[in-house]
């Protein structure tokens, strides 16, 4: 028996950490982790204006940028009771959906899959033009703000020409997917017995109540892990659970399925972004007033990579308390289970579909 | 251009970016460090992706390796190049209380030049890449100066401020730079180079910037990445006109 440090590149910002028990060649026992540098969203949004908390959420992780501002938008929100316009919450819907197309096909090129670059860049394309059409940048979309977004029309025609002319190369992107994935899994030989918590859809049923943090040195068992990492882990009902595409999909037989579900995720936000300008009136109003009194609220998205729950307790215009849960705080306790009886020499390509993110880890 | 990237404490968004920018004009990323690569990159160009922390050893130690085997180096995104939004970062929670010493990567090394922006856009890398492949020197000439150590600047002025016609160094002179290069605008509107035309809030990456005839900073929306002041036409008004 041995034990194995390895850092895994995955593409994503940060550092992540597999340890591994290794014996002939096969993991017996691990645990994953992030070395990163907190960003610590928690304490540097305390005592600043609510709006600053979306500002620096957004700034995590690229990855999941716009949903985990439109997370902490809602949890503001909830707080101060607003109610936001329809015609917001649908465009906050496209806007989570162009930043899932974004994400995936970011990790579709990142992956380890021989995939057609171009095609990924063109649905990339579609997904920025949409995002800066609803957000007003292309990145961190800046429009979406407490009571809804800062926009004066909603440019629904924009955003449905670029959904649609994105579909096709989208739906290649799917068959190519599913057909690299399967030539994969012959060399990969895994199995998933793991909890799932995710429906499709933006917004998440999870409360505070259902999520358990735990800091690592309770966490990690293995000594280079615990000197490791910097990061705590969440668990879902008490259990490491799945979170993102996969169990969004029910797609959990394989780990390298992460990647199908992704690419069929791409295809039907594509779908969603369409059909909601389509409904949408480019002169509805898309923004309610907001007066910053005191109160808590939560919110919870289905952000590309997973579940992510926000907290955050107003004082006034003043941030006095935020909590945010990650989607890579809650695949991270479930990632050595992933690894577990899995060919060593596998570990980066199974980790990196797990879509960890040392920054959104560490957040 | 053989392209090399070093990321840091970063989103990850300036890198992403960078990729899609490389895709588009043709420029190949042979090393990244979010791919997994290490050691010397062998490259014409490294791009460094974010800010550092004063005490993280390591990286900084990494940081001195990549830098010194490459002959043009370039802090891209605000993170590297001023900070920018790395400075909120204060630290303070478990179980790594201690790393709030937080600085741009251009701090503690030489580079050559700076795209600032947060992050910036494929356009703008693009546009930096054609400039550089070039050797386009006037072109070049904003990124060079952006690429200053900020933090090692001070506030007096060389000269008395007397004109729009003012070299860009003396601009960037007229501020504190260890509080925020965004209130670089209120230096602006002081020395009355201002002329209200709005490029600062439709460049602003953070909706920070709303126009009452002069730009007004809403400073609970800022994220002090400078793009405001590195967008400006009047900043970057140089004596060549
Ligand atoms: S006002 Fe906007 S562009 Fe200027 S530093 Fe602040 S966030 Fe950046
Ligand atoms: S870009 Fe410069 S000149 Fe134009 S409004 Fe902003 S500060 Fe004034």
């Amino acid at each position: 028996m041995e034990i194995k440090t390895v850092r895994i590149p995955t593409g994503t910002p940060g550092d992540i950490h597999a340890v591994m028990e290794v014996s002939d060649g096969v993991i017996v026992n691990a645990e994953v982790c992030s070395s990163t540098t907190p960003l610590a969203w928690e304490t540097l949004v305390l005592e600043k204006h609510p709006e600053f908390a979306i500002v620096a959420a957004e700034r995590v992780c690229a990855g999941c940028d716009a949903s985990a501002g439109l997370a902490v938008a809602e949890a503001i929100e909830n707080a101060l009771e607003v109610q936001v316009p329809d015609a917001a919450t649908e465009a906050r819907e496209a806007l989570n959906a162009a930043n899932t197309v974004r994400s995936h096909a970011t990790s579709l090129l990142k992956s380890d899959l021989d995939l057609d670059a171009d095609a990924l860049y063109t649905v990339i394309k579609a997904a920025k033009k949409v995002l800066h059409a609803l957000g007003r940048k292309p990145d961190h979309p800046p429009a979406i703000t407490p009571g809804g977004l800062e926009l004066e029309t909603i440019p629904t025609a924009k955003v449905e020409n670029a959904a649609k002319e994105a579909l096709e190369t989208a739906e290649k992107i799917k068959d190519d997917t599913a057909s690299a994935v399967d030539d994969l899994k012959d060399e990969i030989q895994a199995e998933m017995n793991v909890e799932t918590y995710g429906e499709p859809g933006y917004k998440a049923d999870l409360t505070p109540d259902d999520v358990e943090i735990v800091p690592p040195d309770e966490f990690y068992r293995m000594k280079s892990a615990l000197e490791l990492a910097n990061n705590h882990v969440a668990l879902v009902d008490g259990n490491p659970t799945l979170v993102g595409p996969q169990a969004r999909k029910n797609l959990t037989d394989h780990p390298l399925d992460a990647y199908t579900a992704k690419a069929e995720e791409i295809v039907e936000s594509l779908e969603k972004i369409a059909e909601t300008s389509e409904n949408l009136d480019p002169n509805a109003d898309v923004k309610t007033d907001v007066e910053y009194t005191s109160g808590e609220g939560h919110a919870a998205v289905e952000a590309p990579e997973g579940t992510l729950l926000v907290t955050i307790k107003l004082r006034n215009d003043r941030v006095d308390e935020a909590l945010m849960v990650t989607p890579s705080n809650v695949k991270a306790a479930v990632a050595g289970r992933v690894l577990k009886d899995l060919e060593e020499e596998h570990a980066p390509t199974v980790i990196k579909a797990l879509g960890l993110s040392g920054r959104c880890l560490t957040h | 251009m053989k392209i090399a990237v070093l990321s840091l404490m970063a989103c990850g968004a300036c890198a992403r970016n960078l990729e899609e920018a490389c895709h588009e004009t043709g420029h190949e990323i042979v090393w990244s460090s979010l791919d997994g690569d290490t050691g010397k990159p062998d490259a014409d160009v490294l791009f460094i992706d974010g800010a550092v922390d004063f005490t993280d050893h390591e990286t900084l130690e990494k940081l001195q390796e990549t830098t010194s085997a490459v002959g043009t180096v370039v802090s891209l995104g605000s993170c590297a190049a001023t900070g920018g939004f790395e400075r909120h970062v204060i630290g303070m929670r478990d179980p790594d209380r201690y790393h709030f010493t937080v600085f741009p990567a251009a701090k503690f090394t030489d580079t050559d030049y700076a795209i600032t922006g947060c992050p910036p856009t494929t356009d703008a890398i693009a546009a930096f890449l054609q400039a550089l492949d070039e050797r386009d020197e006037e072109a070049l000439r904003p990124y060079k100066v952006l690429s200053g150590d900020y933090h090692a600047l001070k506030p007096d002025l060389p000269a008395p401020v007397t004109g729009p016609e003012l070299p860009v160094e003396d601009v960037l002179l007229t501020s504190n730079k260890d509080l925020c290069l965004g209130c670089d605008l209120d230096v602006i509107e002081k020395d009355l180079f201002c002329v209200g035309c709005g490029t600062c809030s439709t460049a602003c990456p953070a909706m920070a910037i709303v126009m009452d005839e002069k730009p007004v900073i809403r400073q609970e929306r800022c994220i002090r990445c400078g793009t405001c002041f590195a967008s400006c036409p009047r900043s970057f008004k140089t004596t060549r006109g």
